[in-house]
C-alpha cells in the first residue's frame, strides 16, 4: 500500500522480513508458514525469498517444534515460532512456561532463551470455543516470560523487531480481526524499533481515563471520539507490553482525570486487565480517584458460535460508551 | 411482645408418615437462638436434627423421648421474639396471652422536680451518617477544607459521597459551631420544661388553601386570638422556622392585631430571614407560646414541647394517612384538662 | 574453569582410555554416595534422584563426545553432568544452595547446566529436555557447527508426548541427535513391563524411521561402542538413532521412596551385575591395569569428591537480593 497504511498481517511480515536481513540467526518455523504462506497469510512469499532452511514447516507437534525453537535458541539462533491459534499454545505450555520462561533464572543466567512466539488471539470469526481465546493472561503470570499485544500495525512492526533482539522469550500476540485491516495510522518505513514495556497514550481528555487492550484499544478510541462531541474528554491508554507493565503514564493520567475504566476483551476473572485496577488501586494515584475503578471485560464463558452470541460474550463499542457514560456522570 | 410457636413432627422425606424422637438437645426454660438444635429425629431413611425457627425461649415440651409421633404432631412449645409463620389447623387452646401494650397516660410525673443543672452537651454537628462512604478525592478534600465527611448529605451511587458533594457542600465548620451552640440552647430549655407537669391534647384539621406564609400566618393569627379569648393579653406568638445554624424562633406580638395580609408578608421575610441565620432583634424575645409546624418533615403532631416560661405550645403535623392533625400541650399549674380540651376546640374552629 | 580432561575413544583401546572410563564411573559412584550422605545429614533441601548403579550409560556415551557437541539431561542427572566435564565442587555447592553453585542456588540438582562443556541443562520435567535437545541439533545443522546432541532420558520420557513429537521432526529432519533411553525399568514406581507393551523399548525407532538398538547399559564397553556408530551417523548427516541402555537403579526414584514397588532380591540380583565391577574384571581380564592401579582411581575418585565437599561447604550461601532482577536476561 502506497500510503503505509497497512495491515496487521503486512506490518508483521514486514517486520520478520527486516529482522532476518539484518541476523542470519533469525528464522520462522510453524505450521503452514512456509509454502502454504501462514493460515492467516502473515508469512506469504517468506519461503519464496528466504527458502526452506529459513522458513520451517512443522508437523502439527506445538509441544516438540516450541521445544525446538528453545532448544536452537540455547545453541544461539533466535527462532520465530508460530502458532496457528493462540489456543493450542496449549499443547506446548510445558516448554512455554517450564523450560523457557524459567531457564534464565533456573541456570543461574548460565543460558537465555531468545526466541518469540507469534500467535493470533481473540474472538469475532466464528471459529467458535477452541480457536477464539484471549491467553495473555496465561503467560503474563510466569515470571521469565514478556508479552507483548499490538494494538495496530504500527505498534505491530516496532515491537515485533524489538522483541526479536531481546534475548528473552516473548509471547507476541496479535488479534486475528486486525490482520486484514489497517490500523488508525500508517506503519512507518525501515527498521525504527518501539522498545518493550513502555505504554502509549493514544487520546488525550479530562475527565476519564481508559486502559485497554488489544482490540480494545480500538474500540475504545471510537468510544473516545463519541464522548468528545458528547463533552466528555477521555484519555485512552494502551500498554502494549503487557509484561513487564508500565503503569507511570496510567498513575499520572488518573491523578489528573480523578477516574478509571480498563477494558479487555478476555473473560473478567482473573484476567490480565486486573493487574492494572490493583496497581492503580495500591498506588499514588488511589487518593485522586473520584469514582470507583470500571472494567469492561469478556464474560466468564468460552466463545460461543452463534454470531450474535459471540458478539454478546465480548466488549462492543455500546458496553464501553455506557460504562463511561456512568462513570462520569453518577460520579461527580 | 413475644409469640407462641409449637414445634412439630415434621415431614422429611417423600414417604416419612412417622418419625422417632431420639432425644432433646434442649429443655424446658431454656433460651436458644434460630438454628439451635431442639431435638433428633430417626425416620425410615435417615436421623435428622430439628432446629429452632427463630430466637427464643423453650416452654414446654410435650412428648417424650422415644415417643413415635405422626408429623404434624406437636414435641414441644416455644416462646419466640419473632412470628414464626406456621399453619397448624388443630392448634391445641392458647394458655399464654399475648401480652398487651400498657395504655399510659400522657401525664409526667407530677411531683415537682429540681431542674438538673445542665451540663456538656456533647453534642456533635448534624449527622448525616455516622460512617460515610466517600470516594478517594472527596476524602482528601475534605480533610484540606477541615470538613466532617459525617456531615455531607450524599449524591452519589450507593449513599457515596462524591467529590462534588464536598466542593459544593457549604458546611462551614463556623455555621456548625453555630448550629451546636444553638442545639444546646435549646436542649438545655426543653430539659427545664420536662419537668413541668404537662398534658396534651390532639385535634384533626384540615388546611387552607395559599403559601406556606399565609398558612403560618394564619396558624399564628388564628392562635393568638384563641388564647385572648381566655384573657391572655400581650401575646407573643414564637413560630419555629430550621435552618442551617438551628432553630430560630422569631416572636410575632399580638398578631391577631395585624391585617392578615401585613402579617403573612411579615412571616414571609421573617422565614427568610431566619433561614439564613437572622432574627431581628425586636422578634427575639416576648413569647408566650410556641408553634412549629411538623408537616413538611412528614410528622405527626404529637406533644408539642413547652418552652421555658409558656403555658402552651402548638403543633401541626401529618400522619401516616395524609390527614392534617394539630396538637397542644399545656402547663397544668396554669391551665387544667378542661381548659386545654376548650382551648384546642376553638383553634380549631378558628380554622 | 574446566575440569574434565577430555578423553575421547573406546575404553579398552589404551590404559589411558581404561583409566579414564573408571575413574568417571568412580566419580559418579562416589558423588552419589557422597550427596546421599549429605542428604541424609539434613544439609540438602529438597530431594535427590541418585543414579547408583547407572554410571557405565552416561560415561560410555560421553566418551564418545567432543566438548563442543552437546546433551540434556534429567532430574536423574547427576552422572551426565560429571561424565560431560563438570565441575565437582559447584556442582555440589548447587545442591548445597551456594553462590558459587552452578545455578547460584537457584536451579538445584534438577537444573543443573554446563555451557562450557556443552551441557545444555538437565531438566525437571520428564521428556523436558527431549524436545530442546533435537532443537539445539536443529541450530547445529542450520548453522553448519557439525557437532552432535545426546539426548539422555528415563524409560518413562519415551511415553511423553513430546518425545513423539521430537523424534519425529528429527527424523524427518534428518537432526544430528542421538536418543540416548536410561531404561532402569521402572519409571517411578510403575515397571516397565507395566507402562509398555514391547519387550525393547528401541523398537519404538520403527515407528519413525530410525535405528533402535539396545544394549546392556552396565556394559561401559557395549554402550561406547553402540554410542560411536550412533554419533557417526547423526554426524554424517544421517540423522537420529534411539540407542536403549538397559540398566538398573539401586535407590528408590528420590529420597522419599520406599521401595514398595520391588523386591529386595530383584535389587540384589541387580546389584551383582553393576557396572563398575564388570568393567573391573574386563581390564583384568585383558591385562590392562592391575588391582593396585585401580584402587588407586577409585582412591582418587573418593579425594577429589571428598575435597569438593568440604570446598563448597565453606562456601557462601546464595542470598535472595537481586532474584527479581536474575528474571531476565538485560537488553542490551
Amino acid at each position: 500500500m502506497s500510503d503505509r497504511m497497512l495491515t496487521m498481517a503486512e506490518a508483521v511480515r514486514e517486520a520478520m522480513t527486516i529482522a532476518m536481513e539484518e541476523r542470519p540467526e533469525v528464522f520462522l518455523m510453524g505450521e503452514d508458514v512456509g509454502i502454504y504462506g501462514g493460515a492467516f497469510g502473515v508469512s506469504a512469499g517468506m519461503f519464496e525469498k528466504f527458502g526452506a532452511e529459513r522458513i520451517i514447516d512443522t508437523p502439527i507437534s506445538e509441544l516438540g517444534y516450541i521445544g525446538a525453537a528453545v532448544g536452537a535458541a540455547l545453541a544461539g539462533m533466535r527462532p520465530i515460532a508460530e502458532i496457528q491459534f493462540s489456543d493450542f499454545t496449549a499443547q506446548a505450555m510445558d516448554q512455554i512456561a517450564n523450560q523457557a520462561a524459567k531457564i534464565h533464572f533456573m541456570l543461574g543466567g548460565a543460558l537465555h532463551v531468545p526466541m518469540v512466539i507469534r500467535a493470533p488471539q481473540g474472538s469475532g470469526t466464528g471459529a467458535a470455543a477452541q480457536h477464539s481465546q484471549i491467553v495473555e493472561n496465561w503467560f503474563t503470570n510466569v515470571p521469565g516470560l514478556k508479552v507483548v499485544v499490538p494494538s495496530n500495525p504500527a505498534d505491530a512492526k516496532g515491537l515485533l523487531l524489538s522483541s526479536i533482539d531481546d534475548p528473552n522469550p516473548v509471547v507476541f500476540l496479535e488479534h486475528k480481526l486486525l490482520y486484514k485491516t489497517p490500523g488508525w495510522e500508517p506503519v512507518p518505513e525501515g527498521a525504527s524499533r518501539i522498545p518493550l514495556g513502555v505504554s502509549r497514550v493514544v487520546h488525550t481528555g479530562k475527565d476519564l481515563t481508559i486502559v485497554a487492550t488489544g482490540i480494545m484499544v480500538k474500540k475504545s478510541l471510537e468510544v473516545a471520539e463519541i464522548l468528545s462531541a458528547e463533552g466528555i474528554g477521555v484519555t485512552v491508554i494502551d500498554p502494549r507490553t503487557l509484561s513487564p507493565l508500565d503503569m507511570t503514564t496510567t498513575f499520572d493520567s488518573v491523578e489528573s482525570t480523578g477516574r478509571l475504566m480498563v477494558v479487555q476483551e478476555g473473560p473478567s476473572h482473573g484476567g490480565f486487565i486486573n493487574e492494572v485496577i490493583a496497581q492503580v488501586a495500591g498506588s499514588r494515584a488511589f487518593g485522586s480517584l473520584k469514582a470507583p475503578i470500571k472494567k469492561v471485560a469478556g464474560l466468564n464463558i468460552p466463545i460461543p458460535y452463534a454470531p450474535q452470541l459471540e458478539k454478546a460474550a465480548v466488549p462492543q463499542v455500546e458496553d464501553i460508551h455506557a460504562a463511561a457514560i456512568e462513570i462520569v456522570r453518577s460520579w461527580r | 411482645m413475644s409469640f407462641k410457636h409449637t414445634v412439630v413432627m415434621p415431614k422429611m422425606s417423600m414417604t416419612m408418615e412417622t418419625g422417632e424422637l431420639i432425644g432433646f438437645h434442649v429443655a424446658e426454660g431454656q433460651e436458644v437462638k434460630a438454628g439451635d438444635v431442639l431435638f433428633e429425629v430417626m425416620t425410615d431413611k435417615i436421623d435428622m436434627e430439628v432446629e429452632a425457627p427463630a430466637d427464643g425461649k423453650i416452654e414446654k415440651i410435650v412428648a417424650a423421648p422415644g415417643a413415635v409421633l405422626e408429623i404434624g404432631k406437636p414435641v414441644l412449645i416455644m416462646e419466640t421474639e419473632t412470628q414464626v409463620l406456621s399453619f397448624d389447623f388443630d392448634a391445641p387452646e392458647s394458655e399464654v396471652t399475648p401480652e398487651t401494650a400498657e395504655i399510659t397516660p400522657v401525664v409526667s410525673n407530677p411531683d415537682p422536680v429540681a431542674v438538673t443543672p445542665v451540663t456538656q452537651v456533647v453534642a456533635p454537628t448534624f449527622i448525616v451518617n455516622e460512617n460515610p462512604k466517600s470516594v478517594p478525592a472527596a476524602r482528601k478534600l475534605a480533610t484540606d477544607k477541615g470538613i466532617n465527611l459525617q456531615t455531607i448529605r450524599p449524591t452519589g451511587p450507593f449513599e457515596t459521597i462524591t467529590y462534588e458533594d464536598v466542593l459544593n457542600s457549604n458546611v462551614d465548620p463556623a455555621i456548625a459551631q453555630r448550629r451546636q451552640a444553638n442545639k444546646a440552647l435549646i436542649a438545655k430549655g426543653i430539659e427545664m420544661t420536662l419537668a413541668v407537669p404537662q398534658v396534651s391534647f390532639t385535634r384533626a384539621i384540615n388546611k387552607s388553601a395559599g403559601s406556606e406564609a399565609k398558612w403560618h400566618a394564619i396558624l399564628v393569627t388564628k392562635w393568638a386570638k384563641t388564647l385572648r379569648t381566655f384573657g391572655q393579653d400581650d401575646i407573643g406568638v414564637a413560630l419555629i422556622i430550621e435552618s442551617k445554624y438551628g432553630s430560630a424562633l422569631p416572636v410575632f406580638k399580638n398578631p391577631d392585631q395585624i391585617d392578615l395580609a401585613t402579617l403573612t408578608e411579615l412571616v414571609r421575610t421573617t422565614t427568610e430571614q431566619a433561614k439564613s441565620g437572622k432574627v431581628p432583634l425586636a422578634m427575639l424575645n416576648g413569647a408566650t407560646t410556641t408553634i412549629f409546624d411538623l408537616t413538611s418533615y412528614a410528622m405527626a403532631s404529637n406533644r408539642p414541647s413547652l418552652f421555658p416560661n409558656q403555658a402552651t405550645g402548638l403543633t401541626v403535623g401529618i400522619d401516616s394517612v395524609g390527614a392534617l392533625s394539630i396538637s397542644l400541650t399545656i402547663d397544668l399549674r396554669a391551665l387544667d384538662f378542661y381548659d386545654g380540651a376548650v382551648l384546642l376546640e376553638r383553634m380549631v374552629n378558628e380554622l | 574453569m574446566v575440569s574434565k580432561e577430555l578423553l575421547i575413544g573406546h575404553p579398552l583401546s589404551s590404559r589411558e582410555h581404561a583409566k579414564h572410563a573408571l575413574l568417571y564411573m568412580w566419580k559418579i559412584r562416589k558423588f552419589e554416595e557422597a550427596v546421599e550422605d549429605l542428604f541424609g545429614r539434613g544439609m540438602m533441601h529438597g530431594t535427590m534422584h541418585l543414579s547408583v548403579g547407572q554410571e557405565a550409560s552416561p560415561t560410555g556415551v560421553c566418551m564418545t563426545l567432543e566438548l563442543t557437541d552437546q546433551i540434556t539431561s534429567t532430574h536423574r542427572g547427576h552422572g551426565h553432568c560429571i561424565a560431560k566435564g563438570a565441575d565437582l565442587t559447584r556442582m555440589i555447592a548447587e545442591l548445597l544452595g551456594k553462590e558459587i553453585g552452578y545455578c547460584g542456588g537457584r536451579g538445584g540438582s534438577m537444573h543443573i547446566a554446563d555451557v562450557e562443556t556443552g551441557n545444555l541443562g538437565a531438566n525437571g520435567i520428564v521428556a523436558g529436555g527431549i524436545p530442546i535437545a533435537t532443537g539445539a541439533a536443529l541450530a547445529s545443522k542450520l548453522m553448519k557447527k557439525g557437532t552432535v546432541v545426546v539426548s539422555f532420558f528415563g524409560d518413562g520420557a519415551l511415553n511423553e508426548g513430546a518425545f513423539h513429537e521430537a523424534a519425529n521432526m528429527a527424523a524427518i529432519w534428518k537432526l544430528p541427535v542421538i536418543f540416548v533411553c536410561e531404561n532402569n525399568k521402572y519409571g517411578m514406581s510403575n515397571s516397565t513391563e507395566k507402562a509398555f507393551a514391547l519387550e525393547n523399548l528401541a523398537d519404538r525407532g520403527l515407528g519413525y524411521g530410525i535405528p533402535g538398538v539396545t544394549v546392556d547399559g552396565n556394559d561401559v564397553v557395549a554402550v561406547y561402542e553402540a554410542a560411536e556408530r550412533a554419533v557417526k551417523m547423526a554426524r554424517d548427516g544421517g540423522g537420529p538413532t534411539l540407542l536403549e541402555c538397559v540398566t538398573y537403579r539401586w535407590k528408590g526414584h528420590s529420597r522419599s521412596d520406599k521401595n514398595l514397588y520391588r523386591t529386595k532380591e530383584e535389587i540384589d540380583e541387580w546389584k551383582s551385575k553393576e557396572p563398575i565391577a564388570k568393567f573391573m574384571s574386563l581390564i583384568l581380564e585383558k591385562n590392562l591395569l592391575t588391582q593396585e592401579e585401580m584402587d588407586s582411581v577409585q582412591q582418587q575418585a573418593t579425594d577429589e569428591i571428598v575435597s569438593a565437599v568440604n570446598e563448597s561447604v565453606k562456601a557462601k550461601s546464595a542470598e535472595p537480593a537481586g532474584l527479581e532482577a536474575a528474571v531476565f536476561r538485560a537488553v542490551l
